[in-house]
């Protein structure tokens, strides 16, 4: 059929949506492959077990005829689903490494071992007293296509200096040490689905806590291909129909008894998930998806995560904020110079590729991407070859629609505070409501606590 | 007998295993049907009151056969308690002492030592039935719990107003409930003078109350003036009106998930005060509460979900994945998320019920039917019925609901329904292994 | 079991890389040792070990990268080195120890001379 080589697979779904009532076309045999992610329609297609649950088909269009995940995730996101991607930075990045002032002469009093060859990398085109490490030119070349937008100096007022407690305030959107839930957390709250367990996606071994609910269901997966539900001495369609039978028990009413619903909420939402993340298991060790560009290769998995999420997205799957964690070490006591120039270098060219991925599956206006450090660093050196912890850190703001101009100016070395420390030019409170207010069209009031106390920066253009 | 309600509905196999779930870590196979036959009355008492104790099962060993060395090995430390919960003869005796680690939550990863945190563990189980107010006096005084909450930095003129806090808000009254913050400081100042002394290579010890670091002058708590010291701080907080009903709602939850109506409450209470703060009379009433047997079901946590495995199974612990598996399921004993201890109503989410996939796996991997390479598959009934209920057998019989058998069956059915030719020999075995792994992860076997 | 806050503590296992010996099969008499590193403390679970075959972990409760070195105090022994550990995690390698006092300290830079070395007997 001719929509099949035209579009790509999120775009027949939502035109699939769009003609409900009016019969679909149905899948047939021999399909062809939609452009663009190298998922086969059949792997695609709701797995349950000895019926064709195809995704087009049937006059009444209506979820429960489809797999729920998928189709809700087409009505869902109708093409206007903006995703949040939050990267963190492990340690407390060294903020006068990423961007380094080169051409200001306390830099080298203050870094006489540490600081940069003011001609190894790409100068800051919005102030031409900075310098990109080298290993960030691949966000060098996305800034010049205005595409990122750095704060050069983002923290908070009395800056805490201990990873945890100041990984947990960027978490919880806050600086307060009992509050339980994180940021996004309570964003999916305030929208989330109680059936979608998707809608927030840490790709890691446990969950994210940014992504913390008090209510709505998240996901921690690894990677997409492996959350599994393997039994010893089970295969074949036998495995298939017991997987299916999770979901089955998951469906028996609880009857108002709140223990045994807590259980069967979890069956059904875990059948629920293994179900939307079908296409993503790879058969007869064959990849589940292949990536329209190539990224970074090696054992790490941050490039593959970044490359299986585009292509989830791009399958339709209802994400709606994703957190992960970036390669390498940033808790640069010693070591500096190598420690950062390894780890920015992996996540720098990752996540360029990840940016032209979305571009070339036409996604990238719906993507934002967030990356952050629990803090910077001191501004001056220690004895070791490395820096302790600072205050005032680097972020940035990665996508099609950001401002791509800088939040907050460069704090400046000749006024730093009183402990030695960059002072922070913008708010991560701040930064965080505008990203509510403006890219997720939602009010930061009752997300972020106390928000009206800050500025909130431009992010878009 | 006081005011509090007692069960008065028969009391069989289904309530003697609501019971032993409740008040322990599940029935080993025929342990419910022995224990319905003493009575209600009887059967609370032998958890109440039971004899000394006899381990029932093989000995601990790691994947190398090698003896478990809780205090030097990562991992063994849980491995340990978790055969005690696999192996005891007196499970309410081990189960308190898992409620009370939750509820004097402390966690290595404060505490830096696995031996000061086994201590701490014996401490637990000594008043695991008996004073609340010996309890809280020893673990005022615990060298883990001094570390943990910051009792050793809490001196005279330094005061570190930690411990004070928690003792109120999580220990004795309930987060804000009858105390204020200066109740707090003066807290803080009446614990003062407990200290220790810390050596290279052996971390923080000879732990002991020096009255040069106690501070020595009058302090106001609860309205009430003295030279308060931390025997007082304990006693203040016992004797405070908000504590026995925050000690009896709060011990009640471990065991019914609904809280207890007024009158229940206003019974307990005066079982614990007129008792001295001892815990065995709240208990006992507790356990024979209509409450318990009628009412809904709790989720079991991870722990008590793998002991209760493997007592159904009667396996014993033989490999140290259940460190891993038990976290990935939400709960590594010493080491609670904080404080405030675990949170019941967040034990199943996506994750964790993966974790209790991998739990139920690991936990029937040793009695999996499976074909021996060359040979035929084994030989086993290929009746639906007859599979439900082998799984059942197998796991020592629990309760479950009609739905949920109705379900199991139905899968059996569909597998084998097709199976024809060389299926017909090699599905059965197959199907088996998959209705005990379900029946494992049913909501039914996930709750008590 | 109140609130459930966000630092779950897992411990990721990070099994070094090179062992200086290989583990023993069939290992009765093993001993087990944990070394617990903080900033800026190295504490053992016990002070001393019978010779011969010894389980030694590296656990990082801290809030920074640490290592251990394990030096005998005999001339011309090598020492043992364990990789670079971040907070939570943790190593162990199985280790055949002679009678004798061993050194043990933390080579991050700064880290021995802030308090981070302790010494351990193997008992001959």
């Amino acid at each position: 059929m001719a929509c099949c080589n035209e579009h790509s697979r999120a775009e027949i779904l939502r035109q699939g949506i769009a003609r409900a009532g009016n019969g679909l076309p149905a899948i047939e045999s021999g399909m062809p492959t939609p452009a663009g992610t190298g998922l086969d329609r059949r792997t695609f297609v709701a797995r349950s077990l000895g019926l064709a649950l195809a995704v087009y088909g049937g006059s009444a269009l209506g979820p429960r005829l489809l797999d729920e995940g998928i189709a809700s995730a087409a009505a869902a996101t109708g093409g206007s689903q903006q995703v949040i991607v939050s990267v963190f930075l492990d340690g407390g990045a060294d903020a006068l490494s990423l961007l380094a002032p080169v051409q200001d002469p306390l830099y080298r009093s203050l870094r006489p071992r540490l600081a940069l060859d003011p001609t190894a990398g790409t100068p800051f085109a919005e102030d031409p007293g900075l310098m990109w490490h080298p290993s960030l030119a691949p966000l060098a070349q996305l800034h010049a296509e205005g595409k990122v937008s750095v704060l050069p100096g983002v923290g908070y007022d009395h800056p805490n200096q201990s990873h945890f407690t100041s990984r947990h305030f960027w978490e919880v959107g806050a600086a307060d040490e009992r509050l339980a839930t994180g940021w996004l957390g309570r964003y999916l709250d305030r929208v989330g689905k109680p059936d979608n367990p998707l809608q927030g996606l840490s790709l890691d071994w446990s969950l994210q806590p940014s992504l913390a609910t008090s209510k709505m269901p998240v996901a921690a997966v690894d990677a997409p291909d492996r959350y599994d539900f393997w039994a010893r001495g089970v295969w074949g369609d036998v495995g298939d129909r017991m997987i299916d039978t999770i979901g089955r028990l998951g469906s028996l009413s609880p009857q108002g008894d709140a223990g045994l619903r807590q259980a069967t909420d979890a069956l059904r939402q875990s059948s629920q998930l293994y179900r939307q993340l079908t296409p993503f298991r790879p058969k007869d060790n064959q990849p589940a998806f292949t990536s329209p560009v190539p990224y970074p290769g090696g054992d790490d998995r941050f490039p593959r995560r970044l490359a299986g999420l585009a292509a989830m997205l791009s399958a339709g799957l209802p994400l709606r904020v994703v957190a992960l964690s970036a390669p390498g070490h940033y808790d640069t006591h010693d070591d500096q110079a190598k420690d950062l120039t390894d780890g920015l270098a992996l996540t720098a060219t990752s996540l360029l590729a990840f940016q032209r991925d979305l571009e070339a599956r036409g996604l990238a206006d719906r993507v934002l991407v967030h990356v952050w450090s629990e803090f910077g660093r001191r501004a001056k050196e220690n004895g070791s070859g490395g820096t302790d912890h600072g205050a005032a850190g680097t972020g940035f703001l990665i996508g099609s629609r950001v401002a791509g101009t800088m939040i907050g100016e460069f704090p400046g070395l000749s006024k730093l505070d009183e402990n030695g420390n960059l002072r922070a030019t913008s708010d991560f409170r701040g930064l965080y409501a505008a990203i509510l207010e403006d890219w997720l069209s939602t009010d930061a009031d009752g997300i972020i606590p106390g928000a009206r106390a800050f500025a909130r920066p431009k992010i878009l253009r | 007998m006081t005011g509090s309600p007692r069960y008065d509905g028969p009391f069989g196999t289904q309530q003697a295993e609501r019971l032993l779930w409740r008040a322990g870590f599940g029935p080993r196979r025929g342990e419910a049907a022995r224990l319905a036959k003493l009575g209600l009355d009887g059967a609370v008492r032998s958890l109440t009151r039971p004899p000394g104790e006899k381990w029932i099962g093989p000995s601990p060993h790691d994947d190398k056969g090698r003896p478990l060395a809780p205090a030097d090995a990562y991992g063994h430390d849980h491995l340990w308690w978790l055969d005690r919960m696999v192996r005891t003869s007196r499970p309410l005796v081990e189960r308190m002492t898992l409620n009370y680690h939750d509820w004097f939550a402390t966690s290595n990863s404060g505490v830096g030592s696995q031996k000061l945190m086994l201590a701490q563990n014996r401490l637990l189980r000594r008043y695991s039935l008996g004073s609340f107010r010996k309890m809280l006096v020893s673990i005022t005084a615990n060298p883990a719990m001094l570390i943990w909450l910051s009792g050793i930095d809490n001196r005279k003129g330094a005061p570190n107003e930690n411990y004070g806090r928690e003792l109120m808000e999580l220990f004795t009254l309930g987060e804000g409930n009858g105390y204020t913050e200066r109740d707090v400081r003066e807290q803080a100042r009446a614990l003062t003078g407990w200290t220790s002394t810390w050596k290279r290579g052996k971390g923080q010890t000879d732990f002991r109350f020096d009255a040069s670091r106690h501070d020595p002058g009058a302090k106001v708590i609860f309205g009430k003036t003295g030279t308060f010291s931390w025997r007082d701080s304990v006693d203040l907080t016992l004797h405070h009106p908000r504590h026995a009903p925050f000690f009896v709602t709060k011990l009640w939850s471990y065991f019914v998930p609904d809280p207890p109506d007024a009158q229940t409450r206003a019974a307990l209470e005066t079982l614990y005060r007129d008792g001295g703060f001892e815990v065995r009379p709240v208990l006992e009433a507790i356990l024979r509460h209509p409450a318990l047997y009628t009412g809904g079901r709790m989720v079991k946590p991870p722990v008590v979900y793998i002991a209760g495995l493997l007592r159904g199974l009667g396996r014993g612990i033989d490999t140290t994945a259940w460190v891993w598996l038990s976290e990935g399921a939400g709960q590594r004993l010493f080491y609670p998320p904080n404080v405030a201890g675990w949170d019941d109503s967040r034990w199943l989410d996506t994750n964790t019920f993966r974790g209790r996939w991998s739990i139920a796996n690991q936990a029937l991997a040793p009695f999996t039917l499976e074909q021996k390479k060359g040979k035929k598959p084994p030989k086993i009934s290929g009746d639906p019925d007859k599979i439900v209920q082998g799984a059942l057998a197998l796991l020592g019989n629990p309760t479950i609901r009609e739905e949920t058998r109705t379900e199991l069956r139905a899968f059996a059915r569909a597998s084998l329904q097709t199976a024809s030719g060389w299926k017909a020999d090699a599905y059965p075995p197959l199907v088996a292994n998959a209705v005990r792994q379900l029946l494992a992860v049913s909501p039914d076997l996930q709750t008590c | 079991m109140k609130r459930h806050l966000l630092a779950l503590v897992v411990l990721a296992c990070a099994v070094a890389a090179v062992a200086a010996v290989p583990a023993t099969a069939g290992n009765e008499g093993e001993s087990f040792v944990q070394v617990v590193e903080k900033e800026y403390t190295l504490t053992l679970s016990r002070q001393s070990v019978p010779a011969g075959s010894v389980s030694l972990e590296l656990v990082n409760f801290g809030m920074d990268t640490h290592d251990l070195v394990v030096q005998s105090s005999k001339p011309g022994v090598k020492p043992i080195r364990f990789k670079q550990l971040s907070p939570r995690q943790r190593a162990d390698r199985t280790l055949k120890l002679k009678p004798g006092r061993y050194l043990l300290w933390c080579s991050i830079a700064g880290h021995r001379q802030r308090g981070m070395h302790a010494t351990f007997l193997v008992r001959g």
